[in-house]
Protein backbone atom coordinates (compact mmCIF):
# COMPACT_ATOMS: atom_id res chain seq x y z
CA UNK A 1 0.00 0.00 0.00
CA UNK A 2 1.31 3.41 -0.82
CA UNK A 3 0.35 6.61 0.93
CA UNK A 4 -2.49 8.62 -0.56
CA UNK A 5 -2.07 11.57 1.83
CA UNK A 6 1.19 12.56 3.51
CA UNK A 7 1.03 15.44 5.94
CA UNK A 8 4.16 16.65 7.69
CA UNK A 9 4.43 19.23 10.45
CA UNK A 10 1.26 20.96 9.34
CA UNK A 11 0.53 24.18 11.12
CA UNK A 12 -2.34 26.62 10.90
CA UNK A 13 -3.06 29.35 13.40
CA UNK A 14 -6.22 31.27 14.11
CA UNK A 15 -6.99 33.56 17.01
CA UNK A 16 -7.68 31.17 19.86
CA UNK A 17 -6.86 27.95 17.97
CA UNK A 18 -3.85 26.39 16.32
CA UNK A 19 -3.32 23.18 14.39
CA UNK A 20 0.08 22.22 15.69
CA UNK A 21 2.70 20.21 13.82
CA UNK A 22 0.26 17.65 12.52
CA UNK A 23 2.00 14.68 10.92
CA UNK A 24 -0.25 12.05 9.42
CA UNK A 25 0.05 9.45 6.66
CA UNK A 26 -3.04 7.85 5.17
CA UNK A 27 -2.61 4.68 3.15
CA UNK A 28 -4.32 3.94 -0.13
CA UNK A 29 -7.26 1.56 -0.04
CA UNK A 30 -8.39 2.49 3.48
CA UNK A 31 -11.20 4.33 5.20
CA UNK A 32 -9.78 6.71 7.77
CA UNK A 33 -11.99 8.28 10.39
CA UNK A 34 -10.97 11.67 11.75
CA UNK A 35 -12.51 11.99 15.19
CA UNK A 36 -12.48 14.72 17.76
CA UNK A 37 -14.67 17.20 19.54
CA UNK A 38 -16.20 20.19 17.78
CA UNK A 39 -13.44 22.68 17.08
CA UNK A 40 -10.67 20.08 17.45
CA UNK A 41 -9.26 20.73 13.97
CA UNK A 42 -10.85 18.00 11.82
CA UNK A 43 -12.46 20.34 9.28
CA UNK A 44 -9.37 22.55 9.30
CA UNK A 45 -7.26 19.54 8.36
CA UNK A 46 -9.59 18.61 5.48
CA UNK A 47 -9.64 22.21 4.23
CA UNK A 48 -5.86 22.36 4.31
CA UNK A 49 -5.65 19.16 2.26
CA UNK A 50 -7.99 20.78 -0.29
CA UNK A 51 -6.06 24.08 -0.13
CA UNK A 52 -9.27 25.91 0.77
CA UNK A 53 -7.25 27.69 3.45
CA UNK A 54 -3.56 28.58 3.42
CA UNK A 55 -1.26 26.66 5.71
CA UNK A 56 1.25 28.50 7.89
CA UNK A 57 3.85 25.71 7.79
CA UNK A 58 4.32 22.10 6.79
CA UNK A 59 3.79 20.05 3.66
CA UNK A 60 0.90 18.11 2.23
CA UNK A 61 1.27 15.58 -0.54
CA UNK A 62 -1.72 13.86 -2.11
CA UNK A 63 -1.10 10.96 -4.54
CA UNK A 64 2.58 11.88 -4.17
CA UNK A 65 1.94 15.40 -5.51
CA UNK A 66 2.32 18.67 -3.63
CA UNK A 67 -1.23 19.88 -3.09
CA UNK A 68 -0.29 23.51 -3.87
CA UNK A 69 2.09 23.13 -6.80
CA UNK A 70 -0.03 20.50 -8.54
CA UNK A 71 -3.34 21.76 -7.20
CA UNK A 72 -5.53 21.12 -10.25
CA UNK A 73 -4.19 17.59 -10.77
CA UNK A 74 -4.75 16.73 -7.13
CA UNK A 75 -8.26 18.19 -6.97
CA UNK A 76 -9.32 16.43 -10.17
CA UNK A 77 -8.93 13.14 -8.32
CA UNK A 78 -10.70 14.13 -5.11
CA UNK A 79 -14.42 13.94 -4.47
CA UNK A 80 -15.56 16.28 -1.72
CA UNK A 81 -18.62 16.28 0.51
CA UNK A 82 -19.03 19.20 2.88
CA UNK A 83 -21.15 19.20 6.01
CA UNK A 84 -23.69 21.42 4.23
CA UNK A 85 -24.58 20.74 0.58
CA UNK A 86 -23.46 23.46 -1.82
CA UNK A 87 -26.14 23.02 -4.46
CA UNK A 88 -28.54 25.74 -5.54
CA UNK A 89 -31.98 24.94 -4.20
CA UNK A 90 -33.82 25.99 -7.35
CA UNK A 91 -31.89 23.56 -9.53
CA UNK A 92 -32.58 19.86 -10.06
CA UNK A 93 -30.01 17.02 -10.13
CA UNK A 94 -30.30 17.02 -13.93
CA UNK A 95 -29.29 20.69 -14.04
CA UNK A 96 -26.57 20.10 -11.45
CA UNK A 97 -25.12 17.35 -13.65
CA UNK A 98 -25.09 19.91 -16.47
CA UNK A 99 -22.57 22.15 -14.72
CA UNK A 100 -20.61 19.58 -12.70
CA UNK A 101 -19.07 18.56 -16.01
CA UNK A 102 -17.64 22.08 -16.14
CA UNK A 103 -15.94 21.57 -12.78
CA UNK A 104 -14.52 18.07 -13.35
CA UNK A 105 -13.13 16.92 -16.71
CA UNK A 106 -13.86 13.26 -15.85
CA UNK A 107 -17.49 13.89 -14.90
CA UNK A 108 -19.62 10.90 -15.95
CA UNK A 109 -23.29 11.88 -16.40
CA UNK A 110 -24.38 8.25 -16.93
CA UNK A 111 -22.69 7.16 -13.70
CA UNK A 112 -24.28 10.11 -11.89
CA UNK A 113 -27.69 8.99 -13.17
CA UNK A 114 -27.06 5.45 -11.94
CA UNK A 115 -26.05 6.78 -8.51
CA UNK A 116 -29.22 8.87 -8.37
CA UNK A 117 -31.24 5.74 -9.14
CA UNK A 118 -29.37 3.75 -6.50
CA UNK A 119 -30.11 6.47 -3.94
CA UNK A 120 -33.70 6.79 -5.20
CA UNK A 121 -33.24 10.49 -5.90
CA UNK A 122 -35.55 12.11 -8.47
CA UNK A 123 -33.66 13.71 -11.36
CA UNK A 124 -36.06 16.53 -12.08
CA UNK A 125 -37.15 17.63 -8.63
CA UNK A 126 -35.53 20.83 -7.33
CA UNK A 127 -33.13 20.47 -4.42
CA UNK A 128 -35.36 22.72 -2.26
CA UNK A 129 -37.83 19.84 -2.06
CA UNK A 130 -35.24 17.32 -0.89
CA UNK A 131 -34.95 16.19 2.72
CA UNK A 132 -31.62 16.59 4.51
CA UNK A 133 -30.81 12.94 3.89
CA UNK A 134 -31.59 13.28 0.20
CA UNK A 135 -29.39 16.37 -0.09
CA UNK A 136 -26.49 14.52 1.53
CA UNK A 137 -26.97 11.53 -0.80
CA UNK A 138 -26.99 13.96 -3.73
CA UNK A 139 -23.71 15.46 -2.49
CA UNK A 140 -22.17 12.00 -2.26
CA UNK A 141 -23.42 11.04 -5.71
CA UNK A 142 -21.93 14.26 -7.12
CA UNK A 143 -18.64 13.61 -5.32
CA UNK A 144 -18.37 10.09 -6.75
CA UNK A 145 -19.59 10.71 -10.28
CA UNK A 146 -16.30 12.04 -11.63
CA UNK A 147 -14.51 8.76 -10.65
CA UNK A 148 -12.23 10.20 -7.96
CA UNK A 149 -9.52 8.16 -6.26
CA UNK A 150 -10.07 9.84 -2.91
CA UNK A 151 -13.23 10.90 -1.11
CA UNK A 152 -12.96 13.59 1.56
CA UNK A 153 -16.09 13.95 3.65
CA UNK A 154 -16.75 16.42 6.43
CA UNK A 155 -19.44 15.13 8.77
CA UNK A 156 -21.37 13.36 5.99
CA UNK A 157 -23.78 11.53 8.29
CA UNK A 158 -24.45 14.30 10.77
CA UNK A 159 -28.17 14.85 11.38
CA UNK A 160 -29.23 11.81 9.35
CA UNK A 161 -31.42 8.92 10.47
CA UNK A 162 -29.84 5.46 10.97
CA UNK A 163 -31.30 4.05 7.72
CA UNK A 164 -29.82 6.80 5.57
CA UNK A 165 -26.51 6.64 7.45
CA UNK A 166 -26.32 2.91 6.83
CA UNK A 167 -27.02 3.42 3.12
CA UNK A 168 -24.28 6.03 2.88
CA UNK A 169 -21.76 3.90 4.77
CA UNK A 170 -22.48 1.01 2.38
CA UNK A 171 -21.61 3.32 -0.51
CA UNK A 172 -18.20 3.96 1.03
CA UNK A 173 -17.54 0.24 1.37
CA UNK A 174 -18.53 -0.25 -2.29
CA UNK A 175 -16.27 2.64 -3.26
CA UNK A 176 -13.37 0.80 -1.66
CA UNK A 177 -13.89 -2.29 -3.82
CA UNK A 178 -11.26 -0.62 -6.00
CA UNK A 179 -8.04 -0.88 -3.98
CA UNK A 180 -6.79 2.38 -5.43
CA UNK A 181 -9.64 4.24 -3.78
CA UNK A 182 -9.48 5.78 -0.33
CA UNK A 183 -11.89 7.57 2.00
CA UNK A 184 -11.21 10.10 4.72
CA UNK A 185 -14.20 11.14 6.74
CA UNK A 186 -14.45 13.36 9.73
CA UNK A 187 -17.22 12.49 12.11
CA UNK A 188 -18.20 12.62 15.72
CA UNK A 189 -20.69 9.80 15.19
CA UNK A 190 -18.17 7.20 16.25
CA UNK A 191 -20.62 4.31 15.79
CA UNK A 192 -20.44 4.95 12.03
CA UNK A 193 -16.66 4.73 12.14
CA UNK A 194 -16.90 1.50 14.15
CA UNK A 195 -18.75 0.03 11.17
CA UNK A 196 -16.56 1.12 8.28
CA UNK A 197 -13.26 2.69 9.31
CA UNK A 198 -9.96 0.89 8.95
CA UNK A 199 -7.97 3.47 10.87
CA UNK A 200 -8.87 6.17 13.36
CA UNK A 201 -7.06 9.47 13.83
CA UNK A 202 -7.97 11.40 16.97
CA UNK A 203 -7.44 15.16 16.89
CA UNK A 204 -7.86 17.22 20.03
CA UNK A 205 -7.22 20.96 20.35
CA UNK A 206 -5.20 21.00 17.16
CA UNK A 207 -2.99 18.05 18.02
CA UNK A 208 -3.00 14.53 16.62
CA UNK A 209 -3.24 12.25 19.66
CA UNK A 210 -3.04 9.01 17.72
CA UNK A 211 -3.55 7.43 14.31
CA UNK A 212 -4.10 3.73 14.69
CA UNK A 213 -5.84 0.75 13.10
CA UNK A 214 -9.33 0.42 14.56
CA UNK A 215 -8.96 -3.27 15.40
CA UNK A 216 -5.60 -2.70 17.06
CA UNK A 217 -7.12 0.07 19.18
CA UNK A 218 -9.68 -2.38 20.50
CA UNK A 219 -7.00 -4.96 21.23
CA UNK A 220 -4.57 -2.48 22.71
CA UNK A 221 -6.92 -0.80 25.13
CA UNK A 222 -9.38 -2.09 27.67
CA UNK A 223 -12.15 -0.41 29.65
CA UNK A 224 -11.81 -1.09 33.34
CA UNK A 225 -14.42 -0.55 36.03
CA UNK A 226 -14.26 -0.95 39.77
CA UNK A 227 -14.39 0.65 43.17
CA UNK A 228 -12.27 3.59 44.27
CA UNK A 229 -10.25 1.28 46.49
CA UNK A 230 -9.43 -0.98 43.54
CA UNK A 231 -8.23 2.04 41.57
CA UNK A 232 -5.37 2.40 44.05
CA UNK A 233 -4.03 -1.03 43.06
CA UNK A 234 -3.70 -0.13 39.39
CA UNK A 235 -0.49 1.09 37.78
CA UNK A 236 -1.48 4.63 36.89
CA UNK A 237 1.16 4.78 34.16
CA UNK A 238 -0.87 2.20 32.27
CA UNK A 239 -4.02 4.31 32.37
CA UNK A 240 -4.84 6.73 29.55
CA UNK A 241 -7.63 8.38 31.50
CA UNK A 242 -9.78 7.88 34.56
CA UNK A 243 -13.31 8.98 35.43
CA UNK A 244 -14.43 8.74 39.03
CA UNK A 245 -17.78 9.14 40.67
CA UNK A 246 -19.27 8.35 44.05
CA UNK A 247 -19.68 4.66 43.11
CA UNK A 248 -16.25 3.97 41.76
CA UNK A 249 -14.21 4.56 38.64
CA UNK A 250 -13.98 3.88 34.94
CA UNK A 251 -10.61 3.90 33.25
CA UNK A 252 -9.05 3.22 29.90
CA UNK A 253 -6.05 0.99 30.38
CA UNK A 254 -3.23 0.38 27.93
CA UNK A 255 -2.73 -3.23 28.88
CA UNK A 256 -5.37 -5.92 29.16
CA UNK A 257 -3.09 -8.12 31.18
CA UNK A 258 -2.50 -5.59 33.89
CA UNK A 259 -6.20 -4.96 34.50
CA UNK A 260 -7.06 -8.66 34.48
CA UNK A 261 -4.48 -9.35 37.20
CA UNK A 262 -6.24 -6.90 39.44
CA UNK A 263 -9.47 -8.92 39.05
CA UNK A 264 -11.45 -5.97 37.78
CA UNK A 265 -14.35 -5.92 35.36
CA UNK A 266 -12.98 -5.35 31.89
CA UNK A 267 -14.59 -4.90 28.51
CA UNK A 268 -13.45 -3.83 25.05
CA UNK A 269 -13.74 -0.07 24.59
CA UNK A 270 -15.63 1.60 21.79
CA UNK A 271 -14.00 4.33 19.73
CA UNK A 272 -16.12 6.79 21.64
CA UNK A 273 -14.73 5.49 24.95
CA UNK A 274 -11.17 5.85 23.66
CA UNK A 275 -11.89 9.34 22.37
CA UNK A 276 -13.51 10.47 25.63
CA UNK A 277 -10.81 9.08 27.87
CA UNK A 278 -8.05 10.57 25.78
CA UNK A 279 -9.66 13.99 25.74
CA UNK A 280 -11.71 14.26 28.91
CA UNK A 281 -10.54 11.69 31.43
CA UNK A 282 -8.20 12.67 34.23
CA UNK A 283 -4.76 11.58 33.30
CA UNK A 284 -3.58 8.27 34.77
CA UNK B 1 -14.40 26.38 -23.30
CA UNK B 2 -16.77 23.60 -22.19
CA UNK B 3 -16.15 24.60 -18.59
CA UNK B 4 -17.05 28.23 -19.29
CA UNK B 5 -20.19 27.23 -21.20
CA UNK B 6 -21.18 24.84 -18.39
CA UNK B 7 -20.95 27.60 -15.78
CA UNK B 8 -22.82 30.03 -18.03
CA UNK B 9 -25.57 27.39 -18.43
CA UNK B 10 -25.74 27.10 -14.65
CA UNK B 11 -26.08 30.87 -14.23
CA UNK B 12 -28.65 30.98 -17.01
CA UNK B 13 -30.71 28.31 -15.18
CA UNK B 14 -30.53 30.43 -12.04
CA UNK B 15 -31.58 33.57 -13.90
CA UNK B 16 -34.41 31.99 -15.91
CA UNK B 17 -37.12 32.67 -13.35
CA UNK B 18 -36.14 36.30 -13.00
CA UNK B 19 -35.78 36.79 -16.72
CA UNK B 20 -39.37 35.58 -17.11
CA UNK B 21 -40.53 38.14 -14.54
CA UNK B 22 -38.49 40.89 -16.13
CA UNK B 23 -39.91 39.95 -19.55
CA UNK B 24 -43.45 40.41 -18.21
CA UNK B 25 -42.60 43.86 -16.78
CA UNK B 26 -40.83 44.68 -20.01
CA UNK B 27 -43.89 43.92 -22.12
CA UNK B 28 -46.17 45.98 -19.85
CA UNK B 29 -43.82 48.96 -19.68
CA UNK B 30 -43.04 48.68 -23.39
CA UNK B 31 -46.73 49.01 -24.17
CA UNK B 32 -47.08 52.01 -21.81
CA UNK B 33 -43.95 53.81 -23.01
CA UNK B 34 -44.56 53.06 -26.65
CA UNK B 35 -47.24 55.75 -26.79
CA UNK B 36 -44.55 58.42 -26.62
CA UNK B 37 -41.26 58.59 -28.48
CA UNK B 38 -39.62 60.30 -25.49
CA UNK B 39 -40.74 57.49 -23.24
CA UNK B 40 -39.12 54.89 -25.46
CA UNK B 41 -35.88 56.84 -25.65
CA UNK B 42 -35.60 56.65 -21.84
CA UNK B 43 -37.02 53.14 -21.50
CA UNK B 44 -34.66 51.27 -23.82
CA UNK B 45 -31.36 52.43 -22.30
CA UNK B 46 -32.62 51.83 -18.74
CA UNK B 47 -33.66 48.30 -19.49
CA UNK B 48 -30.51 47.65 -21.48
CA UNK B 49 -28.49 48.48 -18.36
CA UNK B 50 -30.78 46.20 -16.35
CA UNK B 51 -30.12 43.32 -18.75
CA UNK B 52 -26.34 43.72 -18.39
CA UNK B 53 -26.71 43.67 -14.60
CA UNK B 54 -29.06 40.64 -14.47
CA UNK B 55 -26.15 38.28 -13.87
CA UNK B 56 -25.38 40.01 -10.55
CA UNK B 57 -28.23 37.92 -9.10
CA UNK B 58 -26.07 34.84 -9.70
CA UNK B 59 -23.61 36.14 -7.11
CA UNK B 60 -26.40 36.14 -4.55
CA UNK B 61 -27.53 32.63 -5.49
CA UNK B 62 -23.97 31.31 -5.23
CA UNK B 63 -23.44 33.02 -1.89
CA UNK B 64 -26.63 31.54 -0.48
CA UNK B 65 -25.33 27.97 -0.85
CA UNK B 66 -21.61 28.68 -0.45
CA UNK B 67 -21.06 27.52 -4.03
CA UNK B 68 -17.66 29.22 -4.00
CA UNK B 69 -16.42 26.47 -1.67
CA UNK B 70 -17.43 23.77 -4.16
CA UNK B 71 -15.71 25.71 -6.96
CA UNK B 72 -12.56 26.15 -4.86
CA UNK B 73 -12.47 22.40 -4.10
CA UNK B 74 -12.67 21.59 -7.83
CA UNK B 75 -9.78 21.68 -10.32
CA UNK B 76 -11.40 24.51 -12.31
CA UNK B 77 -9.11 27.57 -12.48
CA UNK B 78 -10.38 30.86 -11.06
CA UNK B 79 -9.85 32.56 -14.42
CA UNK B 80 -12.54 30.41 -16.08
CA UNK B 81 -14.97 30.98 -13.23
CA UNK B 82 -14.56 34.74 -13.59
CA UNK B 83 -14.61 34.75 -17.39
CA UNK B 84 -17.88 32.81 -17.49
CA UNK B 85 -19.60 35.41 -15.30
CA UNK B 86 -18.37 38.40 -17.31
CA UNK B 87 -19.21 36.70 -20.60
CA UNK B 88 -22.72 35.94 -19.40
CA UNK B 89 -23.26 39.56 -18.45
CA UNK B 90 -22.03 40.63 -21.87
CA UNK B 91 -24.19 38.09 -23.67
CA UNK B 92 -27.43 38.76 -21.78
CA UNK B 93 -26.91 42.51 -21.90
CA UNK B 94 -26.09 42.59 -25.60
CA UNK B 95 -28.93 40.26 -26.59
CA UNK B 96 -31.46 41.97 -24.36
CA UNK B 97 -30.41 45.45 -25.40
CA UNK B 98 -30.32 44.49 -29.06
CA UNK B 99 -33.86 43.06 -28.90
CA UNK B 100 -35.16 46.19 -27.18
CA UNK B 101 -33.41 48.46 -29.67
CA UNK B 102 -34.84 46.46 -32.56
CA UNK B 103 -38.35 46.70 -31.10
CA UNK B 104 -37.94 50.43 -30.70
CA UNK B 105 -36.83 50.73 -34.32
CA UNK B 106 -39.81 48.70 -35.53
CA UNK B 107 -42.19 50.81 -33.45
CA UNK B 108 -40.79 54.12 -34.64
CA UNK B 109 -40.87 52.93 -38.26
CA UNK B 110 -44.65 52.45 -37.85
CA UNK B 111 -45.28 55.63 -35.89
CA UNK B 112 -43.02 58.08 -37.71
CA UNK B 113 -41.85 56.26 -40.84
CA UNK B 114 -40.37 59.38 -42.44
CA UNK B 115 -38.26 60.17 -39.36
CA UNK B 116 -37.32 56.57 -38.40
CA UNK B 117 -33.57 56.21 -38.25
CA UNK B 118 -31.41 53.61 -36.55
CA UNK B 119 -28.86 56.17 -35.35
CA UNK B 120 -30.62 57.41 -32.22
CA UNK B 121 -31.70 54.05 -30.78
CA UNK B 122 -28.37 52.48 -31.70
CA UNK B 123 -26.43 55.32 -30.07
CA UNK B 124 -28.67 55.06 -27.00
CA UNK B 125 -28.01 51.32 -26.83
CA UNK B 126 -24.24 51.73 -27.18
CA UNK B 127 -24.10 54.44 -24.51
CA UNK B 128 -26.23 52.38 -22.11
CA UNK B 129 -24.09 49.31 -22.84
CA UNK B 130 -21.01 51.35 -22.05
CA UNK B 131 -22.46 52.58 -18.76
CA UNK B 132 -23.59 49.06 -17.83
CA UNK B 133 -20.20 47.51 -18.61
CA UNK B 134 -18.49 50.21 -16.58
CA UNK B 135 -20.76 49.33 -13.67
CA UNK B 136 -19.97 45.63 -14.20
CA UNK B 137 -16.23 46.30 -14.13
CA UNK B 138 -16.63 48.14 -10.80
CA UNK B 139 -19.23 45.90 -9.18
CA UNK B 140 -18.04 42.38 -10.01
CA UNK B 141 -14.72 42.63 -8.11
CA UNK B 142 -16.65 44.10 -5.16
CA UNK B 143 -19.05 41.16 -5.22
CA UNK B 144 -16.18 38.67 -5.34
CA UNK B 145 -14.40 40.40 -2.49
CA UNK B 146 -17.23 41.34 -0.13
CA UNK B 147 -20.24 39.32 -1.30
CA UNK B 148 -23.54 40.77 -2.46
CA UNK B 149 -24.93 41.68 0.96
CA UNK B 150 -21.92 43.67 2.11
CA UNK B 151 -21.55 45.27 -1.31
CA UNK B 152 -25.03 46.81 -1.29
CA UNK B 153 -23.88 50.05 0.28
CA UNK B 154 -21.00 50.18 -2.16
CA UNK B 155 -23.45 49.67 -5.05
CA UNK B 156 -25.38 52.73 -3.88
CA UNK B 157 -22.18 54.75 -3.70
CA UNK B 158 -21.02 53.58 -7.13
CA UNK B 159 -24.30 54.71 -8.67
CA UNK B 160 -25.11 57.72 -6.49
CA UNK B 161 -21.70 59.41 -6.22
CA UNK B 162 -21.14 59.98 -9.96
CA UNK B 163 -24.75 61.14 -10.35
CA UNK B 164 -24.42 63.52 -7.40
CA UNK B 165 -21.05 64.77 -8.63
CA UNK B 166 -22.49 65.47 -12.08
CA UNK B 167 -25.42 67.36 -10.52
CA UNK B 168 -23.11 69.37 -8.24
CA UNK B 169 -20.83 70.31 -11.13
CA UNK B 170 -23.68 72.27 -12.63
CA UNK B 171 -23.76 74.52 -9.57
CA UNK B 172 -20.02 74.73 -9.04
CA UNK B 173 -19.02 75.50 -12.63
CA UNK B 174 -20.75 78.60 -14.08
CA UNK B 175 -22.97 78.14 -17.11
CA UNK B 176 -20.80 80.43 -19.20
CA UNK B 177 -17.91 78.03 -18.84
CA UNK B 178 -20.07 75.17 -20.15
CA UNK B 179 -21.26 77.31 -23.09
CA UNK B 180 -17.75 78.38 -24.04
CA UNK B 181 -16.33 74.88 -23.67
CA UNK B 182 -14.96 74.12 -27.11
CA UNK B 183 -14.26 70.52 -27.73
CA UNK B 184 -12.05 70.01 -30.77
CA UNK B 185 -14.05 68.27 -33.53
CA UNK B 186 -11.35 65.61 -33.89
CA UNK B 187 -11.75 64.73 -30.23
CA UNK B 188 -15.50 64.57 -30.60
CA UNK B 189 -15.15 62.11 -33.46
CA UNK B 190 -12.57 60.04 -31.62
CA UNK B 191 -14.49 60.06 -28.33
CA UNK B 192 -16.69 57.00 -28.96
CA UNK B 193 -13.67 54.95 -30.04
CA UNK B 194 -11.62 56.20 -27.10
CA UNK B 195 -14.47 55.35 -24.74
CA UNK B 196 -14.68 51.88 -26.25
CA UNK B 197 -10.96 51.25 -25.76
CA UNK B 198 -11.08 52.54 -22.18
CA UNK B 199 -14.09 50.37 -21.48
CA UNK B 200 -12.34 47.24 -22.79
CA UNK B 201 -9.32 48.11 -20.64
CA UNK B 202 -11.57 48.63 -17.60
CA UNK B 203 -13.17 45.22 -18.16
CA UNK B 204 -9.81 43.49 -18.53
CA UNK B 205 -8.44 45.13 -15.37
CA UNK B 206 -11.66 44.27 -13.54
CA UNK B 207 -11.39 40.62 -14.60
CA UNK B 208 -7.77 40.48 -13.51
CA UNK B 209 -8.70 41.87 -10.09
CA UNK B 210 -11.60 39.41 -9.77
CA UNK B 211 -9.34 36.45 -10.59
CA UNK B 212 -6.81 37.62 -8.00
CA UNK B 213 -9.53 37.96 -5.36
CA UNK B 214 -10.92 34.50 -6.10
CA UNK B 215 -7.48 32.87 -5.98
CA UNK B 216 -6.72 34.35 -2.57
CA UNK B 217 -10.11 33.58 -1.09
CA UNK B 218 -10.29 31.15 1.82
CA UNK B 219 -13.29 29.00 2.69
Amino acid sequence: MQPVIEIENLRKEYAGFALQDLTLTIEEGTITGLVGANGAGKSTTLKLILNLIRRDAGTIRVFGLDNREREAEVKAQIGVVFDEPCFHEILSPRQISGYMGALYPTWDPAFFRSLLERFSLPRDKVVKEFSRGMKMKLSIAAAMAHHPRLLLLDEPTSGLDPLVRDEILDMFLDFLQDERHSVVLSSHITSDLEKVADTIALIDKGRLLFHEEKDRLREQYVLVKGSTAQLEKLDRNQLIGVRTNEYGFEALARSRRQAALSGLAVEPPTIEDIMLFYTRGEKG
Amino acid sequence: MNAILGLMRKDWSLMKKQIRMVAVYLVILFVIFSFTTDGMVAFVPLFSILMFLMSTNCFAYDEQVNFGKLLAASPLPASRVVLSRYLLSLLVGTLGGAILTLLQLVLSSFREPEEASPEVPLSAFLISAGIALLLVSILFPLFYKFGVNKSRLMILLVCAVPAAAAALLQFVIPETVWRNLAVPPALLTALPWLAGVLLVLALLVSMRISVGILRRQEH
